[in-house]
């Protein structure tokens, strides 16, 4: 997995591409989210837009990654989940846990009524 | 695909980088039977995901450790093992009185995902060749369906 980060409209988001999967990503991703928070951007989009499929240790990099921004107080929305990662989701019902929605905007008026 | 039959053998090494190529060794070999997209993603992972614990939980990652995958394909099911070359574990316990994970928790979700992408997951253990287990799926539409 490839990971890119940008600003959209002043919030950092994060675009995943490839197969999230862990491995060595899975300590870059926790020291991301440990620097982030020490920055005070405690508001993250995760784009998963390019990500071709997730594995069980790909679904525990997000839960540390939402684990971190939270207990700091802030909030982590997933936007963009294609047909293959979402079928994953709904089995283990993450959707009761990440804040999913459609894109950017949609994510971005969830940090603003937050 | 009435009467073909496939069969393939895939040893990756310990190491999550070679996951991609099993995915894409099955989505090939499925494809060539016509099957459903869906339907491949769906079994590929649950195969990637018994490859994954076959790395983490089996092999610990050994650089010398490798595991073997046969898939076998036909009109009616596709059936894949997953070889690792680990001491096994109480997998009787995980299967039938495992509860679901903490919410939170960063693990313990593989055998939900094997279970629910799969028909039949079965666990079997020999101390001289190590953990095996075997995923069946009955075949379930065709690219046809796709459209």
């Amino acid at each position: 997995m490839k990971f890119s980060q940008r600003d959209y409209e002043g919030y950092v988001t994060l675009d995943l591409k490839g197969k999230l999967t862990g491995g060595p990503e899975a300590e870059t991703f926790r020291d991301l989210f440990k620097s982030l928070v020490q920055q005070d951007k405690k508001h993250v989009i995760i784009n998963l837009r390019d990500i071709e499929w997730i594995s069980s240790t790909g679904i525990g990099i997000l839960i540390r990654g939402y684990k971190t921004v939270r207990e700091a107080g802030g909030e982590f929305v997933i936007v963009r989940v294609g047909e293959r990662t979402q079928q994953v989701f709904n089995v283990l019902r993450l959707d009761h846990i990440f804040k999913i929605a459609a894109n950017e905007d949609e994510a971005v008026e969830f940090f603003k009524k937050s | 695909m009435a009467g073909q039959h496939n069969v393939m053998e895939l040893i990756i090494p310990s190491d999550f980088k070679y996951l991609g190529a099993v995915d894409a060794a099955v989505q090939d070999l499925a494809r060539e039977f016509s099957c459903a997209q869906k339907w491949i993603d769906d079994f590929s992972t649950a195969l990637v995901e018994a490859c994954t614990n076959a790395i983490e939980h089996g092999n610990k990652y050994g650089r010398k450790k490798r595991v073997r995958i046969t898939v076998e394909l036909n009109q009616r099911r596709i059936i894949s093992r997953v070889h690792d070359q680990g001491k096994g574990f109480d997998f009787k316990k995980y299967l039938s009185h495992a509860p679901p994970p903490d919410p939170l928790s960063e693990r313990g979700r593989g055998i939900m995902i094997m279970q629910a992408f799969t028909d039949q997951l079965n666990y079997s253990f020999n101390p001289k060749t190590g953990l095996c287990v075997e995923l069946t799926k009955a075949c379930g539409g065709t690219a046809e369906d796709d459209s």
